[in-house]
């Protein structure tokens, strides 16, 4: 499938490199200094020597506040950006609905995810008053089994797309910024990219184990790679746009620039990524419970899907409830993510 | 140009040496028992499981079989005309390259062999899926963008969503249960008896997950391009409609997809893990994760290395294709990261 | 996002229902009746058993041995009851009460190639030439040697030169060697003619022909070898290697299929039913197998519980007619307890080894697991007729009036096979134990409830779910006795779970390699070598606890003295009964299952070749079949017929 980061390499061969040298004795590093405040003197610039105008300003603080003053909240707009999109809206809230949900069911539900199995009279019993989702194989509730496998599903998928957004953010930062350190990233981006995870999975699992956290912690390890070098690409195109430029002529420091300047375009990437991060690890989940390095005591939605899988077409309720969640999930996170990077991009903030 | 190629195959040869090694070392950290089928464990005395091992070299330590895994890798042996090794001389050199022999999946067939067998049946199929996936993903995303938010688009982007969100497994399972009860197609890949109808729901398969993927991101460049000043210039300039969108839009909105494509066809030769294990297929697929749970390390390492030089090389013919077509496009040998 | 979106995401839920609907509907079959008897059969695996080698002797794997049995003859086979047969021999006996054994071969057999061209004769030096490829270190690293080498006379003095030859002269050295020179003078195999061969072996082994059935007596012929090499040989393939059975392979695709076609030349063709092709299909799953059955792709296929409870259930389904119970498997199934058990941090797990050497507390565990929920797994619909109250299997062995064996063990043990109960169950019982075993190891400082450690596959969630089962089942005993624990490995029980001592106890089969049960009890003894099972699974030899000390030895003890008899199989079986008996007394394993599950077949079960031991149980030939699938009543027939016969 074609990647859309392949155009922001595109465009960002056509940034150009530009050298800035900042005499630093000319950045005042001392910003606590006693200023003049910038709005008690509006038409300072024009009251100033022609010669101070072509030097390098010193840096004051409120004064760098001064034309970027407004009522303008950036939070506030993302807000007012997001609910404009009613089916967003409305999937966030069945998302939430369906996660507060996998708490409830197990309470309202008949009987617990620990009801003892009966192989011989309850197994593959259809749907029913009785059981809401029909029996498993083995004649337990599968209405237990559906709620317990959603909800811990969706939290080991959220921790997971958090941990490697975490790390992917961190390093795609350093990785864009410093120059230093691209041919080194790049060339363990390249390493790491080109084995096959499932050999990184394999050997994890042997070695350490599989428990939830290690395979938790193994897949944030090695699933950074996409948003990092997303992150890089994006810190690349902007840090060396004009208005960075004159940032840093301006005597900005180098965190201000990151975090004001260039995280909020960041924001939106780091959003959609997210939201892609949620269902591709629960699609994951499922590769590597087919493979074996899951946890299979427990049930997973990956877990419900393989094993229904194989029984496929007989018990199709088997696959339809998990399958139908699995999608729910997906689609929620496709719209919502897509509506909230759209209202997190300033662009788009009138 | 030349310098940049050549620098960039430099440091290519370089990444995949260095994938190759640090994967055969990360596979000699598995326990060796692997190499034995359960019958065989049963059956085997400690003795000669060592033997065994040691026969095979896998209990030299892991840097020596690196060393010897390199100093074998190019195989030169006298061949006569008839295709014999010789030693006499009389023979012409013959250079090829060596992976060592399969040591469970296929015991004591070279290696190279195993995986030209199965990569041409891979390829075949991944071929053919992609021709299909890249036509119809590009016309229907045309399509989208040229009705945007009309019914066409509506139903497009519905599918694209839906294939998305429904787990792969449950597609695959949905459409082979389907193919073969309604329209009575073969559900298992047969090379020796209706072989094209038996691909059928393989590629099916594949194609299905791969069109959504081309229609949403041709259509995503295409609403992106319409949106540019130029478009409006031309359209006001009085550019018919299809002029503008092919001429044009298209032509823009192609280069990113484009950079992408040798990757995608070259990466056919891994085949795909779940369609090939569901239907069958004696294709690539599933075999990396069966050497790997059969210890099978010689055969982990010619897929490794196969699987990185495809990967490697896809890149780079992708950035040099992107040059050819979009003139504006300068390789700088900056950011050459995928 | 405009305000499509509402429509849009309302059609993405109608679409993604309709795609499901796919499942509900109902799945037509395309079977048709046709004529009676198979021609060409099609059979299936599954794809974790393809075949790995072609090289007969080379391979100690049933994936292997199932299609090989098939191409190349050996001294003898077994018929449909499990009996020896004649096949390259048409005769064998022993002088000297079984301490040589002298085969003569038929006449008119020949090795030809894949295309039927006859490469040479077989004889009887074949059979020397085959026992030297094995026992030769080089050529065979060691594969198939234990048998031989306990056997047979001078085998292992052969082996161990092969293997001091390699190591002081290099591989080279000993793949030169030939039948002539060190292996004629060392090895108890003699070629008196082209058709006779002689077997001397260490000792009396009434059991022997037996193993003329299996892959470590098989023939090779030298002609091959020189046409090939040894390294041409040992990585022989279906395109280049010389056949001498019923079928040859015409085509293979690894993972995919492989057709065997009834051979040309075939010595006995006369005397045999064979398909005119046998076609297996490589599929994924049973449940893909039968999705290629009802489209009339395959002949026979097993069914997976869910099928078998839908099939059953239902009276109007196609299939319901006939539902046919399969013959159970050849392998018996045991808990084997393990009495040195660590935990996971390497520490000894001194709380599960105390309990386990407690016989009380292994006899509540004997009679108060009531395994007929754990049977359902395997057989849903006739759960006890996997149930199995002994160790060795049925059908290895019968004493001269025609009874099995396990009927012997079973007056020993008190029990008997019940359709409708499980007959070991008795909670009663079993509470009593559990009271004594809780005062006896409370007093040993055990704590309770004692944790019980299970290890399953972790890519099976059949195995999951089984594993849950086997939970409530234990759980019966009361949750302040014991708790089973279910753990999961990823790849290999061998390396990741009995290594380190991980596992309370182990559920394994064990199929029989030749017609004893010494087979069987001989992988339990104490402090010997050889006891596959003490060494590897249970860890007896590391236990302290003095009474299960006694009580292994008393069975070794028991077992060695029936070991001894040689003469006499009916005094011999006698005494092995004792000695199983006292095994199972002592609960020093817990007996546990048959594979027993259903299927819809057009072949007769009771057709085919039916051995417990060995590998001549896929040979396709004499099968009788039906096109049109063989009904529950005509099954049943079959099966009396079988019984009378």
């Amino acid at each position: 499938m074609p990647n859309n980061d392949r155009q922001k390499t595109v465009q960002e061969m056509e940034a150009p490199v530009v050298n800035l040298t900042v005499d630093e004795k000319s950045i005042d590093t001392n910003p606590k200094k006693e200023r003049p405040m910038g709005r008690e003197y509006p038409h300072a610039r024009r009251d100033m020597p022609e010669k101070q105008l072509f030097e390098f300003a010193e840096y004051h603080a409120q004064d760098a506040e001064r034309t970027g003053y407004s009522n303008y909240s950036y939070w506030k707009s993302v807000w007012a950006n997001f609910i404009k999109n009613k089916p967003a809206v409305i999937m966030t809230i069945v998302f939430l609905a369906l996660f507060i949900f996998t708490f409830v069911a197990s309470a309202i539900g008949k009987y617990d995810i620990n009801m003892k199995p009966d192989p011989i009279n309850r197994a593959y019993l259809p749907p029913s008053a009785e059981y809401w989702f029909g029996t498993d194989g083995i004649g337990r509730d599968y209405w237990a089994q559906v709620w317990y496998a959603t909800r811990a599903s969706i939290l080991l998928a959220v921790l997971v797309s958090l941990g490697q957004i975490a790390v992917g953010v961190v390093i795609g930062l350093i990785w864009g910024y410093v120059r230093k350190l691209d041919r080194f990233f790049t060339e363990l981006y390249n390493l790491i990219d080109n084995i096959p995870t499932i050999i990184y999975m394999t050997l994890i699992a042997l070695m350490i184990g599989k428990s939830l956290l290690t395979m938790g912690i193994a897949m944030i390890a090695f699933g950074w790679l996409a948003t990092a070098r997303n992150v890089r690409n994006l810190v690349f195109m902007y840090r060396d746009r004009e208005y960075n430029l004159a940032s840093r002529c301006l005597g900005t420091k180098l965190s201000r620039i990151l975090f004001r300047n260039i995280f909020p375009y960041l924001i939106s990437v780091i959003i959609l990524r997210m939201a892609l991060a949620i269902p591709g690890t629960i699609a994951y989940e499922t590769t590597l419970t087919y493979l074996g390095l899951m946890d299979i005591t427990k049930p997973s939605l990956g877990m419900l899907l393989s094993s229904a899988r194989a029984i496929f077409p007989r018990a199709s309720y088997t696959l339809l409830f998990p399958a139908i969640i699995v999608s729910i999930i997906t689609i929620t996170f496709y719209l919502v993510g897509n509506a909230f990077s759209d209202a997190c991009d300033p662009r788009n903030h009138v | 140009m030349v310098k940049y190629i050549l620098k960039r195959t430099g440091q290519s040869i370089l990444t995949i040496l260095l994938v190759v090694s640090i994967v055969f070392l990360l596979m000699r950290l598995m326990p060796s028992d692997y190499f034995f089928t359960e019958d065989e464990l049963i059956k085997f005395t400690e003795e000669q499981k060592e033997d065994k091992l040691r026969r095979l070299g896998l209990l030299d330590p892991p840097l020596v079989q690196l060393g010897n895994f390199y100093m074998n890798l190019i195989k030169v042996e006298q061949v006569n005309d008839a295709g014999k090794v010789v030693t006499d001389g009389t023979g012409h050199l013959r250079v090829s390259l060596n992976l060592g022999e399969s040591m469970r999946l296929e015991k004591g067939q070279p290696v190279t062999k195993v995986i030209a067998q199965k990569m041409g049946i891979s390829m075949n199929i991944g071929l053919i899926s992609l021709a299909i996936s890249l036509v119809l993903g590009v016309v229907l995303g045309v399509l989208q963008a040229n009705f945007k938010d009309g019914l066409i688009d509506q139903i497009g982007t519905a599918y694209t969503v839906i294939v998305n969100a429904v787990p792969h497994l449950v597609i695959y399972t949905v459409i082979m249960i389907a193919g073969a009860s309604w329209f009575k197609l073969p559900m298992r890949y047969s090379g020796r008896m209706n072989t094209e109808l038996s691909m059928v729901l393989p590629i099916i398969c594949l194609s299905v997950g791969s069109t959504a993927g081309y229609m949403l991101w041709t259509r995503r460049y295409m609403v992106d391009e319409l949106n540019k000043d130029y478009i409006r210039l031309a359209k006001l300039k009085g550019l018919s409609n299809t002029q503008v969108m092919f001429r044009h839009v298209l032509r823009n909105a192609f280069v990113p997809l484009a950079q992408y494509l040798p990757y995608s066809i070259l990466l056919t030769v891994g085949g795909s893990l779940l369609v090939e294990t569901f239907f069958s297929v004696p294709g690539m697929g599933p075999e990396l994760t069966k050497a790997i749970s059969r210890y099978d390390l010689n055969l982990v390492q010619g897929i490794v290395l196969l699987y990185a030089t495809m990967g490697i090389i896809g890149v780079f013919l992708g950035d040099i294709l992107m040059t050819l077509i979009d003139p504006r496009i300068k390789l700088t040998g900056k950011g050459d990261v995928r | 996002m405009t305000k499509g979106n509402k429509k849009k995401a309302l059609m993405l839920l109608l679409v993604l229902v309709s795609v499901f609907a796919v499942g509900f509907g109902g799945f037509m079959s395309s079977r048709s009746a046709l004529a009676d008897e198979i021609k060409d059969l099609q059979t299936w695996e599954t794809q974790a058993r393809e075949l790995e080698t072609w090289n007969i002797h080379y391979s100690q794997a049933a994936a292997d041995l199932n299609v090989l049995t098939n191409l190349i003859d050996g001294l003898l086979t077994n018929d449909n009851h499990g009996n020896l047969k004649p096949n390259a021999a048409k005769s064998y006996s022993s002088e000297d009460g079984g301490k040589t054994w002298t085969f003569v071969l038929n006449d008119g057999m020949t090795w030809f190639d894949k295309d039927g061209n006859v490469k040479a004769n077989v004889v009887a030096q074949d059979w020397k030439t085959g026992l030297e490829w094995i026992l030769n270190y080089a050529k065979n690293d060691s594969y198939n040697v234990s048998m031989p080498n306990e056997m047979i006379k001078g085998a292992q003095e052969y082996y161990e030169y092969t293997k001091t030859l390699t190591e002081t002269e290099g591989a080279d050295a000993a793949k030169a060697l030939t039948v002539d020179g060190k292996f004629s003078e060392l090895v108890g195999i003699e070629t008196p003619d082209d058709k006779t061969i002689v077997y001397t072996l260490v000792d009396q082994l009434p059991y022997f022909p037996s193993v003329a059935t299996y892959n470590c007596l098989y023939p090779l012929s030298q002609a091959m070898i020189d046409e090939m090499g040894v390294d041409g040989y040992r990585d022989v393939t279906w395109e280049n290697m010389w056949y001498s059975g019923p079928y040859t392979v015409t085509y293979f695709v690894n993972q995919n299929e492989k057709v065997l076609t009834k051979s040309k030349n075939y010595w006995n063709d006369a005397n045999c039913k064979r398909f005119d092709t046998v076609t297996v299909k490589m599929v994924e799953s049973i449940a893909t197998g039968y999705q290629l059955f009802t489209q009339g792709e395959l002949d026979h296929i097993s069914l997976d519980q869910a099928t078998t409870q839908e099939i059953y259930s239902d009276p109007s389904n196609e299939f319901n007619p006939y539902l046919v119970e399969a013959r159970p498997t050849k392998y018996s199934y045991q808990m084997h307890l393990v009495y040195n058990k660590n935990k996971e941090d390497g520490t000894p797990d001194v709380n599960w080894n105390t309990a386990i050497a407690n016989e009380n507390f292994r006899k509540s565990l004997y009679y108060g697991l009531d395994l007929t929920a754990y049977f359902a797994r395997t057989n849903a619909i006739n759960p006890q007729s996997c149930q199995n109250y002994c160790y060795t299997g049925n059908g290895v062995a019968f004493t001269s009036d025609g009874k099995d064996y396990t009927s012997l063990v079973l007056k020993e043990i008190g029990l008997e096979y019940d359709s409708t109960k499980y007959t070991r169950f008795d909670m009663d019982k079993a509470q009593e134990y559990k009271a004594k075993a809780m005062e006896e190891l409370s007093a040993k400082g055990v704590t309770f409830p004692v944790e019980i450690d299970y290890y399953i596959a972790g890519n099976s969630t059949t195995a999951a779910d089984t594993a849950k089962v086997l939970e409530a089942i234990f759980d019966q005993l009361g949750d302040d006795y014991v708790k089973l624990n279910t753990k999961t490995y990823i790849s290999s029980i061998a390396n990741e779970v009995r290594k380190p001592h991980l596992a309370s106890f182990f559920i394994n089969g064990w199929g029989a390699d030749f017609a004893d049960p010494i087979n069987f009890l001989g992988q339990e003894t104490y402090n010997d070598t050889a006891a596959f099972y003490s060494n590897n699974y249970s860890y007896i030899n590391e236990a302290t606890d003095a009474d299960l000390i006694a009580d292994y030895e008393e069975f070794t003890k028991l077992v060695n003295e029936a070991k001894a008899i040689t003469t006499d199989l009916d005094a011999r079986y006698a005494a092995f009964a004792k000695a199983e008996a006292c095994f199972i007394d002592h609960v020093l394993a817990i007996p546990c299952n048959y594979e027993v599950s259903w299927e819809l077949t057009g072949i007769n079960n009771y057709s085919k070749v039916y051995s417990m031991y060995g590998m001549q149980g896929y040979r396709y030939v004499d099968w009788e079949t039906d096109k049109n699938l063989y009904t529950t009543d005509a099954m049943k027939a079959a099966a009396e017929a079988y019984a009378a016969e």
